[in-house]
């Protein structure tokens, strides 16, 4: 009974911190600061994931969200803007249609979700523990990921060209 | 359950103990930020604000951009960090599937280096 | 068990919400880079979605696992290129706001 407790209070702080964190990224006047207000929602996104058992995603959540996507926006700032700008409030009229669209959505979505009934399968868990995700990444058969774990090399050989084609161009 | 008691469980993580780490942590630090909030004799006068005590003070602004060539370097390394994520679960298993494993991981190494042989045939690598 | 007492709901609702507020970003922002920040947030309550479902309601398959791993992974080549596309609109017209950027050629 009280580690359900523990689960929940838990659980409330970091969904607390997810929604509070990410309206002041979208709302925060200085552009560093919501690039660390950022860094905080996927902190805590990472928190979630723990709490679902999934170790190893809640690492690579925190080595590459935390780790590589926001050092590079971070570093974009770094080029592109200056530490004093702090951007215009935003029009009323962009505000509103802003407001408009996540409240009807928000509405729409809540309203669907809570009112359906989920029924989980009838499986029995499996443990998520390195073994089985290594096996089944590398697995060619049925359940096996190993395509997407060569594409996405590809896919990675695509952002070294681009990065390198833009940054080597000398005109600045 | 007191304290004691829940040192005894060896429960690492459960979520009491996650609480307990942030009431520990929040306390810890406030606290010492409060100490010595409350404790430490405050004074200011308009040198305190000078970056030097001696020498000339500073010119413009401490903001300068920085050169986009340095950008690369960090592109290379964020995707170097997605290659270690989907190469760690490789090597967990390598012993275990053997040949094929093998073969799956060096087609996956291949495309990269073709990556990086290209950045370092185009002197991307050069440190200027 | 560490999720035991959380209903899916809860899961849900929190990834909704994130969602919707990376929408108002999207909608609002002016600065190209606070909106790849909004992309962001869209991209990360996917992601909890799908590992909420996953854990609840298969928890005997890895499919859910194995596509936020994937949308990371994609996501971490995406901002790579946003930010190139980015530095490069900077060289061009000085600024990253999207409405001064309205031209393909100058």
């Amino acid at each position: 009974m009280e580690a359900i407790l523990g689960n929940q209070v838990m659980f409330i702080l970091f969904s607390a911190m997810i929604v509070m964190f990410s309206i002041l990224t979208v709302t925060s006047r200085r552009i560093l600061r919501a690039a660390t207000f950022l860094l905080f929602v996927l902190l805590s996104t990472a928190g979630l994931y723990f709490m679902l058992n999934y170790q190893f995603l809640a690492a690579v959540q925190i080595t590459l969200y935390a780790g590589g996507i926001v050092v590079l926006i971070i570093f974009s700032i770094l080029l592109t803007s200056h530490i004093d700008h702090k951007f215009d409030r935003v029009p009323a009229q962009k505000l509103i249609m802003g407001v408009i669209a996540a409240g009807s959505g928000i509405a729409l979505s809540l309203t669907t979700l809570l009112t359906y009934n989920f029924v989980p399968a009838n499986q029995e868990p499996i443990s998520v523990d390195m073994n089985t995700i290594g096996k089944s990444l590398l697995n060619y058969g049925d359940h096996g990921f190993v395509l997407p774990f060569e594409v996405i090399s590809v896919l990675l050989l695509a952002a070294i060209v681009a990065a390198v084609v833009i940054a080597k161009r000398k005109k600045i | 359950m007191n304290f004691a008691q829940f040192l005894k469980t060896d429960k690492l993580m459960s979520a009491d103990s996650l609480i307990l780490f942030f009431i520990v942590a929040t306390v810890l630090v406030g606290g010492a930020i409060l100490f010595s909030t409350f404790m430490a004799p405050t004074s200011s006068n308009p040198a305190k604000f000078e970056p030097y005590e001696c020498g000339i003070p500073t010119k413009g602004t401490t903001w300068l951009q920085f050169n986009v060539g340095y950008y690369l370097f960090a592109i290379l390394f964020l995707v170097f960090d997605v290659e270690t994520v989907f190469v760690f679960p490789w090597a967990v298993v390598m012993k275990e599937l053997g040949m094929v494993a093998f073969v799956e991981i060096v087609i996956f190494f291949f495309v990269l280096v073709l990556g990086l042989a290209y950045a370092w045939k185009k002197k991307a690598l050069v440190w200027e | 068990m560490l999720f035991t007492g959380i209903p899916l709901e809860f899961f849900l609702v929190t990834s909704t919400l994130m969602f919707f507020i990376g929408i108002y970003g999207f909608i609002t922002r002016e600065n190209i880079i606070t909106i790849l920040m909004s992309i962001e947030l869209i991209l990360n309550s996917v992601n909890i979605n799908f590992l909420a479902f996953n854990r609840y309601l298969y928890p005997g398959q890895l499919e859910g696992h194995f596509f936020s791993l994937f949308v990371i992974a994609v996501a971490a080549a995406e901002a790579a290129v946003a930010i190139a596309i980015i530095i490069n609109i900077y060289r061009r017209f000085k600024s990253i706001e999207v409405d001064n950027v309205d031209e393909m050629k100058n």
